[in-house]
Protein backbone atom coordinates (compact mmCIF):
# COMPACT_ATOMS: atom_id res chain seq x y z
CA UNK A 1 0.00 0.00 0.00
CA UNK A 2 0.97 3.26 -0.50
CA UNK A 3 3.15 4.97 2.40
CA UNK A 4 3.55 8.96 2.86
CA UNK A 5 5.41 10.60 4.88
CA UNK A 6 4.64 9.99 8.74
CA UNK A 7 4.22 13.80 9.64
CA UNK A 8 1.21 15.50 8.54
CA UNK A 9 2.55 18.68 8.67
CA UNK A 10 5.58 17.15 6.40
CA UNK A 11 3.19 16.09 4.03
CA UNK A 12 1.22 19.19 3.87
CA UNK A 13 4.94 21.18 3.18
CA UNK A 14 6.01 18.98 0.87
CA UNK A 15 3.07 18.63 -1.25
CA UNK A 16 3.18 22.56 -1.21
CA UNK A 17 6.69 23.17 -2.33
CA UNK A 18 6.28 19.77 -4.91
CA UNK A 19 3.24 21.68 -6.72
CA UNK A 20 4.94 24.88 -6.71
CA UNK A 21 7.93 23.11 -8.35
CA UNK A 22 5.13 21.51 -11.30
CA UNK A 23 3.68 25.00 -11.39
CA UNK A 24 6.81 26.50 -12.75
CA UNK A 25 7.61 23.40 -14.91
CA UNK A 26 4.14 24.14 -16.28
CA UNK A 27 5.68 27.94 -16.91
CA UNK A 28 3.49 29.45 -14.03
CA UNK A 29 4.90 32.29 -12.89
CA UNK A 30 3.66 35.20 -10.06
CA UNK A 31 0.54 35.48 -8.39
CA UNK A 32 -1.40 32.38 -9.94
CA UNK A 33 1.62 30.35 -9.40
CA UNK A 34 1.74 31.27 -5.59
CA UNK A 35 -2.35 30.35 -5.70
CA UNK A 36 -1.57 27.41 -7.41
CA UNK A 37 0.45 26.16 -4.38
CA UNK A 38 -1.59 27.38 -1.75
CA UNK A 39 -4.47 25.54 -3.64
CA UNK A 40 -2.47 21.93 -3.10
CA UNK A 41 -1.80 23.31 0.69
CA UNK A 42 -5.31 23.47 1.22
CA UNK A 43 -6.34 20.34 -1.11
CA UNK A 44 -3.84 18.23 0.77
CA UNK A 45 -5.08 19.76 4.41
CA UNK A 46 -9.34 18.46 3.54
CA UNK A 47 -8.01 15.22 2.36
CA UNK A 48 -5.93 14.49 5.10
CA UNK A 49 -8.72 15.99 7.18
CA UNK A 50 -11.50 14.13 6.31
CA UNK A 51 -9.37 10.77 6.06
CA UNK A 52 -8.14 10.98 9.27
CA UNK A 53 -11.81 12.27 10.82
CA UNK A 54 -14.17 10.07 8.89
CA UNK A 55 -14.58 6.56 10.92
CA UNK A 56 -15.32 4.81 8.06
CA UNK A 57 -13.97 1.37 8.14
CA UNK A 58 -13.78 0.60 4.48
CA UNK A 59 -10.93 1.64 3.62
CA UNK A 60 -11.68 2.01 -0.11
CA UNK A 61 -15.14 4.07 0.81
CA UNK A 62 -12.52 6.02 2.89
CA UNK A 63 -10.92 7.00 0.26
CA UNK A 64 -13.43 7.88 -2.29
CA UNK A 65 -15.35 10.07 0.31
CA UNK A 66 -11.87 12.28 1.27
CA UNK A 67 -10.61 11.85 -2.61
CA UNK A 68 -14.29 13.86 -3.94
CA UNK A 69 -14.25 16.19 -0.40
CA UNK A 70 -10.56 17.38 -1.53
CA UNK A 71 -11.45 17.32 -5.45
CA UNK A 72 -14.97 19.70 -4.65
CA UNK A 73 -13.06 21.97 -2.65
CA UNK A 74 -10.15 22.47 -5.31
CA UNK A 75 -12.53 22.82 -8.20
CA UNK A 76 -14.60 25.38 -6.07
CA UNK A 77 -11.06 27.49 -4.45
CA UNK A 78 -10.13 26.98 -8.64
CA UNK A 79 -13.12 28.43 -9.28
CA UNK A 80 -12.89 31.74 -7.19
CA UNK A 81 -9.37 32.08 -7.88
CA UNK A 82 -10.40 32.06 -11.92
CA UNK A 83 -12.71 35.06 -10.94
CA UNK A 84 -10.11 37.21 -8.45
CA UNK A 85 -6.91 36.79 -10.70
CA UNK A 86 -8.71 36.69 -14.30
CA UNK A 87 -6.91 33.63 -15.62
CA UNK A 88 -8.57 30.34 -16.29
CA UNK A 89 -9.28 28.24 -14.02
CA UNK A 90 -8.10 25.31 -15.10
CA UNK A 91 -4.16 26.87 -15.00
CA UNK A 92 -5.31 26.45 -11.01
CA UNK A 93 -7.03 23.47 -11.28
CA UNK A 94 -4.12 21.16 -12.74
CA UNK A 95 -2.12 22.28 -10.83
CA UNK A 96 -3.54 22.35 -7.12
CA UNK A 97 -4.85 19.08 -7.27
CA UNK A 98 -1.73 17.65 -8.12
CA UNK A 99 -1.68 16.13 -4.33
CA UNK A 100 -4.39 14.05 -5.22
CA UNK A 101 -3.21 12.45 -8.17
CA UNK A 102 -3.34 8.59 -7.66
CA UNK A 103 0.50 8.73 -9.13
CA UNK A 104 1.72 6.17 -6.22
CA UNK A 105 -1.27 3.68 -7.07
CA UNK A 106 0.05 3.90 -10.56
CA UNK A 107 3.62 2.22 -9.51
CA UNK A 108 2.38 -0.28 -6.64
CA UNK A 109 0.15 -1.64 -10.20
CA UNK A 110 3.15 -2.00 -11.99
CA UNK A 111 4.92 -3.05 -9.35
CA UNK A 112 2.78 -5.76 -8.62
CA UNK A 113 2.69 -7.20 -11.75
CA UNK A 114 6.49 -7.56 -11.76
CA UNK A 115 6.36 -9.41 -8.56
CA UNK A 116 2.96 -11.42 -9.05
CA UNK A 117 1.22 -10.18 -7.00
CA UNK A 118 -2.26 -9.99 -8.47
CA UNK A 119 -4.29 -8.91 -4.97
CA UNK A 120 -1.79 -6.31 -4.81
CA UNK A 121 -2.58 -5.27 -8.36
CA UNK A 122 -6.37 -5.52 -7.97
CA UNK A 123 -6.12 -3.63 -4.72
CA UNK A 124 -3.82 -0.66 -6.31
CA UNK A 125 -6.54 -0.86 -9.66
CA UNK A 126 -9.49 -0.02 -8.08
CA UNK A 127 -8.17 2.54 -5.72
CA UNK A 128 -6.45 4.23 -8.71
CA UNK A 129 -10.23 4.20 -10.64
CA UNK A 130 -11.61 5.10 -7.49
CA UNK A 131 -9.80 8.39 -7.06
CA UNK A 132 -9.75 8.94 -10.63
CA UNK A 133 -13.49 9.23 -10.70
CA UNK A 134 -14.02 10.48 -7.36
CA UNK A 135 -11.84 13.79 -8.51
CA UNK A 136 -14.23 13.36 -11.91
CA UNK A 137 -17.17 13.83 -10.14
CA UNK A 138 -15.82 16.33 -7.71
CA UNK A 139 -14.61 18.54 -10.54
CA UNK A 140 -17.86 18.10 -12.87
CA UNK A 141 -20.05 18.98 -10.05
CA UNK A 142 -18.99 22.40 -9.36
CA UNK A 143 -18.78 23.34 -13.16
CA UNK A 144 -22.57 22.46 -13.38
CA UNK A 145 -23.20 24.69 -10.50
CA UNK A 146 -20.90 27.12 -11.82
CA UNK A 147 -22.75 27.08 -14.92
CA UNK A 148 -26.21 26.77 -13.95
CA UNK A 149 -25.77 29.01 -10.52
CA UNK A 150 -25.56 31.91 -13.68
CA UNK A 151 -28.40 31.15 -15.31
CA UNK A 152 -30.26 30.90 -12.83
CA UNK A 153 -29.72 33.36 -10.83
CA UNK A 154 -28.85 36.49 -13.74
CA UNK A 155 -30.35 34.72 -16.88
CA UNK A 156 -28.19 33.41 -19.15
CA UNK A 157 -25.54 36.83 -18.73
CA UNK A 158 -22.74 37.94 -21.14
CA UNK A 159 -19.29 36.88 -19.56
CA UNK B 1 -17.19 46.64 -56.88
CA UNK B 2 -16.86 43.03 -56.30
CA UNK B 3 -13.27 43.76 -56.42
CA UNK B 4 -13.88 45.90 -53.43
CA UNK B 5 -16.04 43.11 -52.09
CA UNK B 6 -13.11 40.24 -52.74
CA UNK B 7 -10.82 41.93 -50.44
CA UNK B 8 -12.93 42.12 -47.60
CA UNK B 9 -13.51 38.31 -48.06
CA UNK B 10 -9.79 37.92 -48.17
CA UNK B 11 -9.36 40.06 -44.97
CA UNK B 12 -12.20 38.32 -43.33
CA UNK B 13 -10.46 34.76 -43.92
CA UNK B 14 -7.36 36.44 -42.44
CA UNK B 15 -9.31 37.27 -39.36
CA UNK B 16 -10.44 33.60 -39.31
CA UNK B 17 -6.96 32.48 -39.22
CA UNK B 18 -6.18 34.51 -36.51
CA UNK B 19 -8.71 33.04 -34.71
CA UNK B 20 -8.52 29.56 -35.07
CA UNK B 21 -4.13 30.27 -34.48
CA UNK B 22 -5.63 31.83 -30.83
CA UNK B 23 -7.76 28.75 -30.61
CA UNK B 24 -4.96 26.46 -31.38
CA UNK B 25 -2.21 27.92 -29.23
CA UNK B 26 -4.52 27.84 -26.64
CA UNK B 27 -4.76 23.94 -26.95
CA UNK B 28 -1.58 23.82 -27.14
CA UNK B 29 -1.01 25.60 -23.95
CA UNK B 30 -3.12 22.89 -22.20
CA UNK B 31 -6.97 24.90 -22.48
CA UNK B 32 -10.06 21.50 -22.38
CA UNK B 33 -12.03 21.55 -25.50
CA UNK B 34 -14.74 23.40 -24.40
CA UNK B 35 -12.92 26.51 -23.10
CA UNK B 36 -11.46 26.55 -26.91
CA UNK B 37 -14.79 25.81 -28.52
CA UNK B 38 -15.95 28.52 -26.19
CA UNK B 39 -13.96 31.25 -26.95
CA UNK B 40 -13.30 30.84 -30.69
CA UNK B 41 -17.57 30.93 -30.84
CA UNK B 42 -17.46 33.98 -28.47
CA UNK B 43 -15.06 35.81 -31.00
CA UNK B 44 -16.95 34.45 -33.87
CA UNK B 45 -20.15 36.23 -32.56
CA UNK B 46 -18.69 39.14 -31.94
CA UNK B 47 -17.10 39.89 -35.19
CA UNK B 48 -20.71 39.64 -36.51
CA UNK B 49 -20.14 36.84 -38.72
CA UNK B 50 -23.42 35.40 -39.63
CA UNK B 51 -22.86 31.76 -39.30
CA UNK B 52 -20.06 30.13 -37.45
CA UNK B 53 -19.88 26.12 -36.35
CA UNK B 54 -16.96 25.51 -34.63
CA UNK B 55 -15.32 21.81 -33.74
CA UNK B 56 -12.21 21.37 -30.96
CA UNK B 57 -10.63 18.28 -30.80
CA UNK B 58 -6.95 17.85 -28.89
CA UNK B 59 -5.73 17.07 -32.37
CA UNK B 60 -7.68 18.91 -34.18
CA UNK B 61 -9.90 22.21 -34.65
CA UNK B 62 -12.10 23.05 -37.48
CA UNK B 63 -14.27 26.54 -37.95
CA UNK B 64 -16.95 26.86 -40.75
CA UNK B 65 -17.80 30.31 -41.08
CA UNK B 66 -20.08 32.11 -43.23
CA UNK B 67 -18.44 35.38 -43.67
CA UNK B 68 -21.04 37.44 -46.31
CA UNK B 69 -24.18 35.99 -47.20
CA UNK B 70 -23.41 32.75 -49.55
CA UNK B 71 -19.82 33.21 -48.86
CA UNK B 72 -19.27 30.19 -46.76
CA UNK B 73 -15.34 29.56 -45.72
CA UNK B 74 -14.13 26.25 -43.27
CA UNK B 75 -10.43 25.94 -41.88
CA UNK B 76 -8.93 23.17 -40.31
CA UNK B 77 -6.16 23.06 -37.76
CA UNK B 78 -4.02 19.56 -36.80
CA UNK B 79 -2.60 19.94 -33.87
CA UNK B 80 0.75 17.90 -33.39
CA UNK B 81 1.39 18.02 -29.64
CA UNK B 82 0.03 19.65 -26.58
CA UNK B 83 2.45 20.68 -23.61
CA UNK B 84 1.51 23.05 -20.50
CA UNK B 85 2.17 26.46 -20.60
CA UNK B 86 -0.17 27.97 -18.48
CA UNK B 87 1.29 31.82 -18.48
CA UNK B 88 0.77 31.90 -22.13
CA UNK B 89 -3.03 30.42 -22.31
CA UNK B 90 -4.33 33.12 -19.68
CA UNK B 91 -3.00 35.82 -21.87
CA UNK B 92 -4.43 34.15 -24.87
CA UNK B 93 -7.93 33.61 -22.68
CA UNK B 94 -7.11 37.30 -22.12
CA UNK B 95 -6.75 37.83 -25.82
CA UNK B 96 -9.85 36.33 -26.99
CA UNK B 97 -11.52 38.55 -24.14
CA UNK B 98 -10.05 41.48 -25.30
CA UNK B 99 -11.36 40.87 -28.70
CA UNK B 100 -15.34 40.02 -27.47
CA UNK B 101 -14.94 43.03 -25.74
CA UNK B 102 -13.29 45.33 -28.12
CA UNK B 103 -13.33 43.94 -31.88
CA UNK B 104 -10.10 44.74 -33.03
CA UNK B 105 -9.01 44.84 -36.69
CA UNK B 106 -7.90 41.24 -38.22
CA UNK B 107 -3.77 43.41 -38.38
CA UNK B 108 -4.49 44.29 -34.64
CA UNK B 109 -5.54 40.84 -33.33
CA UNK B 110 -2.67 39.18 -35.41
CA UNK B 111 -0.10 41.57 -33.91
CA UNK B 112 -1.26 40.87 -30.84
CA UNK B 113 -1.41 37.43 -30.54
CA UNK B 114 2.44 37.55 -32.46
CA UNK B 115 3.63 39.40 -29.37
CA UNK B 116 2.04 36.66 -27.10
CA UNK B 117 3.56 33.82 -28.98
CA UNK B 118 7.02 35.85 -29.16
CA UNK B 119 7.14 36.01 -25.13
CA UNK B 120 6.87 33.10 -24.90
CA UNK B 121 9.13 31.65 -22.03
CA UNK B 122 11.70 29.28 -23.62
CA UNK B 123 14.47 29.66 -20.36
CA UNK B 124 15.37 26.16 -19.58
CA UNK B 125 16.69 27.06 -16.25
CA UNK B 126 12.98 27.16 -14.39
CA UNK B 127 12.51 23.90 -15.89
CA UNK B 128 15.41 22.75 -14.30
CA UNK B 129 14.15 23.85 -10.82
CA UNK B 130 10.78 23.70 -11.46
CA UNK B 131 11.71 19.92 -11.89
CA UNK B 132 14.32 19.46 -9.35
CA UNK B 133 11.98 21.21 -7.06
CA UNK B 134 8.70 19.08 -7.80
CA UNK B 135 10.92 15.87 -7.97
CA UNK B 136 12.24 15.95 -4.95
CA UNK B 137 9.50 17.51 -2.48
CA UNK B 138 7.25 14.89 -4.02
CA UNK B 139 9.69 12.18 -3.23
CA UNK B 140 9.30 13.50 0.69
CA UNK B 141 6.07 13.49 0.18
CA UNK B 142 5.93 10.01 -0.47
CA UNK B 143 8.05 8.68 2.59
CA UNK B 144 11.33 9.64 1.30
CA UNK B 145 14.25 10.40 3.79
CA UNK B 146 16.95 13.02 3.08
CA UNK B 147 19.13 10.50 1.24
CA UNK B 148 16.21 10.02 -1.44
CA UNK B 149 15.64 13.45 -1.53
CA UNK B 150 18.81 14.29 -2.83
CA UNK B 151 18.38 11.14 -5.04
CA UNK B 152 15.31 12.25 -6.40
CA UNK B 153 17.15 15.41 -7.14
CA UNK B 154 19.49 14.32 -9.68
CA UNK B 155 16.86 11.91 -11.26
CA UNK B 156 14.76 14.73 -11.64
CA UNK B 157 18.04 16.82 -13.20
CA UNK B 158 18.34 14.15 -15.59
CA UNK B 159 14.62 13.69 -16.66
CA UNK B 160 14.73 17.54 -17.34
CA UNK B 161 18.24 16.88 -19.40
CA UNK B 162 16.97 14.61 -21.43
CA UNK B 163 13.84 15.88 -21.84
CA UNK B 164 15.25 18.53 -23.45
CA UNK B 165 17.24 16.79 -25.93
CA UNK B 166 14.58 14.55 -27.15
CA UNK B 167 12.28 16.65 -28.30
CA UNK B 168 8.64 15.47 -27.69
CA UNK B 169 6.73 17.19 -29.95
CA UNK B 170 7.88 14.76 -33.06
CA UNK B 171 8.05 11.47 -30.36
CA UNK B 172 5.54 8.97 -29.61
CA UNK B 173 3.82 9.81 -26.41
CA UNK B 174 4.36 6.02 -25.13
CA UNK B 175 7.87 5.84 -26.49
CA UNK B 176 8.64 9.20 -25.21
CA UNK B 177 7.86 8.44 -21.49
CA UNK B 178 9.01 4.70 -21.92
CA UNK B 179 12.30 5.94 -22.93
CA UNK B 180 12.38 8.81 -19.71
CA UNK B 181 11.02 6.22 -17.27
CA UNK B 182 13.91 3.71 -18.21
CA UNK B 183 16.76 6.06 -17.76
CA UNK B 184 14.98 7.67 -14.46
CA UNK B 185 14.89 3.99 -13.09
CA UNK B 186 18.36 3.15 -14.12
CA UNK B 187 19.64 6.13 -12.50
CA UNK B 188 17.68 5.01 -9.22
CA UNK B 189 18.96 1.98 -9.00
CA UNK B 190 22.27 2.47 -9.48
CA UNK B 191 22.01 5.33 -6.98
CA UNK B 192 20.47 2.36 -4.15
CA UNK B 193 23.07 -0.48 -5.55
CA UNK B 194 25.82 2.61 -4.80
CA UNK B 195 23.91 3.61 -1.31
CA UNK B 196 22.84 6.71 -1.82
CA UNK B 197 19.17 5.94 -2.35
CA UNK B 198 17.24 3.86 0.33
CA UNK B 199 13.65 4.05 -0.73
CA UNK B 200 13.42 3.50 -4.54
CA UNK B 201 9.16 3.44 -4.38
CA UNK B 202 9.76 6.99 -3.06
CA UNK B 203 11.87 8.14 -5.10
CA UNK B 204 9.86 6.87 -8.35
CA UNK B 205 6.55 7.96 -7.36
CA UNK B 206 8.15 11.82 -6.69
CA UNK B 207 9.90 12.08 -9.98
CA UNK B 208 7.54 9.51 -12.25
CA UNK B 209 5.25 12.14 -11.44
CA UNK B 210 6.87 14.62 -13.57
CA UNK B 211 5.88 12.80 -16.32
CA UNK B 212 2.75 11.13 -15.42
CA UNK B 213 -0.46 12.88 -16.54
CA UNK B 214 -2.87 11.60 -14.15
CA UNK B 215 -4.88 14.85 -14.83
CA UNK B 216 -5.10 13.53 -18.05
CA UNK B 217 -7.61 10.74 -17.18
CA UNK B 218 -9.08 13.14 -14.89
CA UNK B 219 -10.08 15.78 -17.63
CA UNK B 220 -10.79 13.09 -20.22
CA UNK B 221 -13.69 11.68 -17.63
CA UNK B 222 -14.58 15.54 -16.85
CA UNK B 223 -15.10 15.60 -20.69
CA UNK B 224 -17.20 12.36 -21.31
CA UNK B 225 -19.11 13.48 -18.48
CA UNK B 226 -19.95 17.18 -20.21
CA UNK B 227 -20.77 15.10 -23.45
CA UNK B 228 -17.73 15.62 -24.86
CA UNK B 229 -17.02 12.21 -25.63
CA UNK B 230 -14.61 11.68 -28.21
CA UNK B 231 -12.46 14.69 -26.57
CA UNK B 232 -12.52 12.79 -23.64
CA UNK B 233 -11.57 9.58 -25.25
CA UNK B 234 -8.47 11.32 -26.93
CA UNK B 235 -7.61 12.65 -23.59
CA UNK B 236 -8.26 9.47 -21.69
CA UNK B 237 -6.11 6.71 -23.95
CA UNK B 238 -3.38 9.66 -24.25
CA UNK B 239 -3.33 9.52 -20.20
CA UNK B 240 -3.25 5.66 -20.47
CA UNK B 241 -0.88 5.08 -23.40
CA UNK B 242 1.49 7.23 -21.22
CA UNK B 243 1.02 5.42 -18.19
CA UNK B 244 1.56 2.22 -19.85
CA UNK B 245 4.80 3.63 -21.38
CA UNK B 246 5.79 4.87 -18.02
CA UNK B 247 5.13 1.67 -16.55
CA UNK B 248 7.11 -0.67 -18.75
CA UNK B 249 9.79 1.58 -18.68
CA UNK B 250 10.10 1.20 -14.67
CA UNK B 251 9.30 -2.21 -15.16
CA UNK B 252 11.82 -3.76 -16.75
CA UNK B 253 14.93 -1.87 -14.59
CA UNK B 254 13.04 -3.75 -11.62
CA UNK B 255 13.00 -7.05 -13.71
CA UNK B 256 16.51 -6.76 -14.94
CA UNK B 257 17.91 -5.55 -11.25
CA UNK B 258 15.34 -8.43 -9.26
CA UNK B 259 18.69 -9.89 -8.10
CA UNK B 260 20.34 -6.98 -6.78
CA UNK B 261 17.49 -5.28 -4.94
Amino acid sequence: MATLASNIWLQLITATIGTLGFGILFKLRGKNLFFSALGAFITWGIYVLVFNNLEIENYNRAKFIAAISASLSVAIYAQIMARVNKAPATVFLATSAFPLIPGANLYYMMYDIVIGDIAGFKNNAIILIITCLAMAFGFTIVEAFNKYIFIFSWGNRKK
Amino acid sequence: MAEANNKEVNIDKKLVQTILDIGAEMMKCGAECSRVEDSLFRMCKSYGFIRYDIFALPSNIQVTIELTEGNIHTQIRNIEHISNDFTMLDKLNNLSRYACNNIPSGAELRKRYDDIVKEADGNKIYRYIGGILGGTAFAIFFGGGIFDAFSAAIVSLAIIFLSNKISEEKSNPMLYNFGLAFIAELVIIFLYKIGIAKNIDAITIGVVMLMVSGIGVVNGMRDMINKDIMSGMINVVNAVLGAIGIATGIAIPILLAKGVL
